[in-house]
């Protein structure tokens, strides 16, 4: 360790970091670890639950599956980055809405999955929905809530009329 | 001590790297592999060379009757293409049925070849498509081999360590042709493929005139059915005779046993998914589409 | 008086700082000077060590302290129901399976702690591996614990059994057979302790039972229960497993030779391989019933492999009997439950506490007695379901509140709804 340090620069959550990462530091350490951003989970390290889920240059990602020197000149989005300071993201309002939260450890990687969703198609499917988050893990709630609550949040965001 | 990574931006300074540490060097592009196989022993790598920024692997094209897909190009970006939904829809249906969508952000065309497993989700249709591997050296230049040719074994095929997979080509299917895949898993995500298969046939009104089927998880490799190609070639596709045929399925392959499932079961289930690609063709589920 | 909690929807009170990623889980706590730990796990699934060197471990850089059985002859067993399970196996005693610990390993980064691990060589005698609760209940087999394998058993006496079976126009013997089911809670096990100034150690982590823990860890380091302060952090995901002792007591341990805040995270496999699991439960069942479908006698013989360790298994396993006919009236019942030691990962509770296990048999015995008679499936449940004024096997009588009738015919309702067909 050490020598071989690699300089990188990335942006996460609007942020601009250089650093010297060490080539075997995967994304999710750099994130976690270096970064203190401990709202990326790491369930399984394989790539098979998605709580480490984030959006690297507008695309889902696990991190645990990225080099972190990898992620140079990327541009990243953690769970930290969604909403605007103290404002939620609709997103997390209406996960808060429909009781999709319950251990809440896959939460983190469930939103930015939604985010990807919603991005790519403003008024999903729910085949739709369901394929977008079929690379998260959630092993409390079942997947109905969440999934309604990515429907809530289409139909806020696209401002339809349905307020509640 | 420790591991080193390097990350080259174009293909000749790669091709210079592996040229001078190929025996040493691991390739890593989006990482769904290789971090996987060395999870918790990264420290056991020596040389990485990442290989993810080379930009002018990416991209999907048209160059005569022919289609070149770059060896990064993503599993969602062949599932998105126009011309792989266009040309080669049992490709895309393919990519779109490998892992996740995270891992098929990340996930190559590329690294599904090079990674070589009999199970590989875009191999059958590749060898359905009757497609080839490109792949650079820096002293011996460029080589094209038929896939078939490529794969030789369980995580094996036939590339120097100091070699680098650039593409993956495929003639333009003709218009009489139609194309299939089919797939097992345990779950309808992040499930390795206990069998798949991908069928490619040219069509004169009923009668099948061509035809290349292509199996995996059966056989060490991913491989195509031979015999029983050359059985149903001119058989009437509509008829029920010509599903009997795929009874001889069992000659073409050799799967073994293992947690996904035991040889028996994959013998039945690779006839089962031949029948209900062609079934697809037949009720026309599946298209040439587009043209 | 209306107030705004009942009859209405209430956000979870922690539903925020989990969508935001500020919840903090046991893996999120970060201290300065804290050290990392791992444990080295049994090389083999029963066998007595003989040697554990520790050189090569000790001199990979990092590498702060290695803690064995050797460093702690006071250390007492755990355990929620028995104190079966030992923190650390030593030199001469018996690993029962393969997530059993020998070594706590404990360094400045979590790779050097598992570069360490690797590098600790176990010299052990090979024993017999008993993975079939049925062979673990043979005469010559060996035995996991020196008391035997059986750890309990339990019975069942309902009416007159011999007079039900006479009554029966069929008896129908079945056996069922479950397998062991991984909980895995999204969130890996982890830890964090620290050593207070007047010696307390603080652990945080997840746990069903906090109470218990710290009164487990106490006994088992014999330390005041004062001295052990439990912290609940958030919890990503239990189910069960988490009323165990997971990483608690390895971490007391290990911060009270060190003195500097440790942390541990378990990698997915490890939690799988040394964290309990659902009981793999095989069922016997002879049901006697008349032409009609009327249930006249149920006879049951349940084995419950509970593992390395007794952990909860005599109260799930014993559940796992007491259920044996399901929501389903039986006057005549007669049952014997043993719950046995094998050498597989140790098995506890789990969402149902041994109810699923044995609704997956009564289910299947049901449909099978469907079939036999030729009555439809529905109808048998139907005309043998609870209703006020039934009596459990164990003697309960039920007398009020009994939904079982509504409920199936509820479900069926629904079934036919969304397009089932019943044949």
């Amino acid at each position: 360790m050490g020598d071989n340090r690699l300089m990188i620069k990335v942006t996460v959550n609007d942020r601009l970091y250089e650093l010297q990462v060490d080539p075997e530091l995967r994304l999710v350490d750099l994130l976690r670890d270096e970064l203190g951003l401990t709202g990326t989970k790491e369930g399984c390290g394989k790539g098979e639950c998605g709580a480490c889920t984030i959006i690297m240059n507008g695309k889902t990602v696990n991190s645990c599956m990225v080099l972190a020197f990898q992620a140079d000149g990327s541009e990243i989005l953690t769970i930290e980055g969604m909403g605007d300071g103290e404002e939620l993201h609709p997103i997390q309002e209406a996960f808060i809405r429909q009781g999709a939260v319950q251990c809440g450890y896959c939460t983190p990687g469930m939103v930015l999955s939604a985010k990807a969703i919603l991005d790519k198609n403003p008024n999903p499917s729910e085949e739709e929905i369901r394929k977008g988050i079929s690379g998260n893990l959630c092993r409390c709630t079942g997947y109905q809530k969440i999934v309604d609550a990515i429907k809530d949040a289409a139909e806020v965001m696209g401002g339809g009329g349905d307020e509640r | 001590m420790g591991i080193i990574g390097f990350t080259s931006r174009r293909l000749n300074e790669a091709l210079q790297y592996l040229h001078q540490y190929g025996d040493e060097t691991t390739i890593i592009a989006g990482g769904t592999d290789v971090l996987v196989k060395y999870h918790e022993r990264l420290d056991e790598l020596h040389r990485v060379l990442n290989i993810w920024q080379l930009e002018e692997l990416k991209s999907i094209r048209i160059i005569n009757d022919q289609i070149e897909v770059g060896s990064l190009v993503t599993h969602t970006q062949l599932e998105d293409s126009t011309i792989i939904q266009q040309n080669a829809p049992l490709l895309a249906e393919a990519a779109g049925s490998v892992g996740s969508p995270q891992i098929r952000n990340r996930g190559t065309i590329g690294g599904n070849v090079a990674n070589a497993s009999p199970a590989g989700d875009t191999l059958t249709p590749l060898l359905a498509l009757d497609a080839s591997v490109k792949f650079v050296s820096l002293d011996r230049g460029e080589k094209v081999v038929s896939l078939e040719e490529f794969l030789v074994g369980p995580g094996r095929h036939i590339m120097k360590k100091d070699e680098l997979i650039t593409a993956l080509i495929f003639p333009i299917p003709k218009d009489n042709t139609v194309g299939a895949f089919v797939k097992l898993g345990y779950r309808k995500a992040l499930a390795i493929s206990t069998v798949n298969a991908a069928i490619m046939l040219g069509l004169q009104g009923n009668l099948i005139e061509d035809c290349r089927i292509a199996l995996g998880a059966v056989a060490p490799t991913t491989k195509r059915a031979k015999l029983v190609e050359e059985l149903l070639q001119g058989q009437d596709v509509t008829k029920s005779n010509t599903f009997e045929i795929l009874g001889q399925l069992e000659k073409d392959i050799a799967p073994i046993s293992d947690i996904r499932g035991s040889q028996q079961y994959r013998t039945d289930i690779a006839r089962e998914l031949v029948t209900q690609g062609l079934q697809k063709i037949v009720n026309k589920e599946v298209g040439r589409s587009g043209r | 008086m209306k107030g705004n909690i009942v009859g209405h929807s209430v956000p979870k009170v922690d539903a925020k700082a989990k969508v935001t990623g500020k919840a903090l889980y046991a893996t999120d706590l970060y201290m300065e000077d804290m050290l990392y730990m791992q444990v080295l796990r049994a090389p083999y699934a029963h066998a007595v060590i003989r040697k554990i060197d520790l050189a090569q471990a000790l001199a990979v850089p990092g590498i702060v302290r290695i803690i064995t059985k050797e460093d702690l002859p006071g250390l007492k067993n755990h355990g929620l129901i028995f104190k079966d399970q030992p923190a650390l196996v030593g030199i001469g005693e018996k690993v029962r399976f393969t997530g059993d610990t020998l070594a706590i390993v404990i360094g400045e980064s979590n790779i050097q702690v598992r570069k360490a691990i690797k590098k600790i060589k176990v010299e052990y005698d090979k024993l017999e591996v008993i993975t079939d609760p049925l062979r673990a209940m043979e005469e010559d087999a060996v035995t996991i614990h020196t008391a035997g394998n059986i750890v309990c058993t339990h019975k069942l006496d309902k009416g007159d059994i011999v007079r039900g079976f006479m009554e029966a126009d069929l008896i129908v013997y079945n056996e069922f057979k479950t397998q062991h089911v991984e909980h895995i809670t999204l969130q890996p096990d982890a830890g964090l302790a620290t050593l207070e100034e007047d010696d307390t150690i603080c652990i945080w982590a997840a746990t069903q039972w906090l109470h218990d823990t710290r009164v487990d860890v106490a006994q088992a380091m014999g330390l005041p229960v004062e001295k052990i302060r439990i912290i609940q952090p958030a919890i990503g995901g239990a189910f069960g497993k988490r009323e165990d002792i997971i990483a608690q007591l390895h971490l007391a341990i290990a911060v009270r030779e060190v003195k500097r805040p440790v942390k541990t995270i378990y990698s997915r496999e490890e939690s799988i391989i040394a964290t309990s699991k659902r009981h793999p439960m095989i069922f016997r069942f002879r049901t006697g019933v008349k032409k009609d479908g009327t249930l006249t006698a149920w006879e049951a013989t349940v084995i419950g492999d509970t593992g390395a360790y007794a952990s909860s298994g005599p109260a799930v396993v014993h559940k796992g009997l007491y259920h044996c006919t399901g929501p389903y009236d039986c006057p005549n019942v007669r049952g014997v439950a043993y719950t046995v030691y094998t050498n597989n990962t140790y098995a506890g509770a789990m969402r149902g506490f041994g109810a699923t296990q044995t609704a997956f048999a009564y289910e299947s015995q049901m449909d099978i007695i469907a079939e036999k008679l030729g009555i439809n499936p529905i109808e048998l449940r139907l005309k043998n379901a609870y209703q006020v004024g039934s009596t459990t096997p164990n003697g309960q009588k039920l007398y009020a509140s009994v939904g079982v009738k509504e409920t199936i015919i509820k479900a069926v309702e629904a079934f036919e709804r969304l397009g089932g067909v019943i044949r």
